[in-house]
């Protein structure tokens, strides 16, 4: 009975990943389309669906136009609430959540050191979760804003091109 | 031409503000004729309704700046993003309200 279990087991998770799409790469369909490899983050805003491709264009789609986001996107809808985070500096929380991490992963560090044998204590880890996620979050409404920048036309200027580090070139 | 610029440089409803450096104004410009940012401008992107509320709220916090600096440095951090915030707010009404006195100095 357990081998019969244990067989069916694997078949539904061959069964499973073989219907899903986390096998291939994020894509999306709009217009019956398919644009694929895409790069994280694709979110929609305002009615609009924004994607950034593996050559790091920046495409934007009316959001009725889309026809499906595969699963290995996380899409996410940006309402007011997060509209309003896009806003606000992350200077505080970001240097707060780094702090932390130091912390715990020094101690953590120096514990194995001390005891590398029957250290077992991850009381600190657990504040490791929220400052990684802090982490993400930043990291994440970074990338949506230089997306919506980048959707209204406007560039990045590299480094390799000769302008002061603080700066907008105009016409 | 290349703009020097404080930061930051907020872009709101295909209009650009920013503060010059050179003779410390707000300015505001369509994206149209702005060719790039540099990749420390650090620009952001917020709704008129967001601009508005940052630039007509008064800043506060600066106590706790003070007095968090030491021993970890936090309040470096918070005094910077005050500062930003102050820019924000005088861009916010150097070109949309020009004659807005502020509560604060109403009260003086």
């Amino acid at each position: 009975m357990k081998t019969i279990f244990t067989f069916f087991f694997f078949f539904c998770v061959g069964l499973s990943s073989a219907q899903s799409d986390w096998l291939m790469k994020p894509y999306v369909f709009v217009n019956d389309t398919l644009y694929e490899d895409l790069k994280l983050p694709v979110f929609i805003m305002d009615s609009t669906l924004y994607i950034r491709t593996s050559n790091g264009t920046v495409l934007t789609f009316p959001s009725r136009d889309v026809d499906y986001i595969s699963k290995r996107c996380f899409y996410k809808r940006i309402g007011d609430a997060r509209k309003s985070k896009l806003a606000k500096s992350g200077n505080t929380i970001g240097y707060m959540s780094a702090y932390t991490s130091f912390i715990v992963l020094r101690r953590v560090v120096r514990d194995y050191l001390i005891h590398p044998i029957y250290y077992a204590n991850p009381t600190g880890l657990f504040l490791l979760l929220p400052a990684s996620l802090v982490f993400k979050s930043l990291i994440t409404r970074k990338l949506i804003t230089k997306m919506i920048i980048e959707s209204k036309g406007l560039r990045y200027i590299s480094n390799n091109e000769p302008i002061p580090q603080e700066g907008i070139q105009t016409e | 031409m290349r703009v020097y610029v404080k930061k930051p440089v907020i872009v709101c409803e295909n209009n650009c503000y920013y503060i010059d450096k050179k003779n410390d104004t707000a300015v505001v410009q369509p994206i149209s004729i702005i060719e790039g940012f540099s990749k420390r401008s650090d620009i952001r992107w917020m709704t008129m309704e967001d601009f508005r509320k940052i630039g007509l709220n008064p800043v506060r916090g600066y106590f706790w700046s003070a007095v968090l600096i030491y021993p970890t440095g936090l309040g470096g951090f918070i005094l910077g993003d005050l500062v930003k915030r102050r820019r924000i707010q005088r861009m916010y009404i150097d070109t949309h309200e020009k004659f807005y006195i502020s509560p604060q100095k109403n009260n003086r």
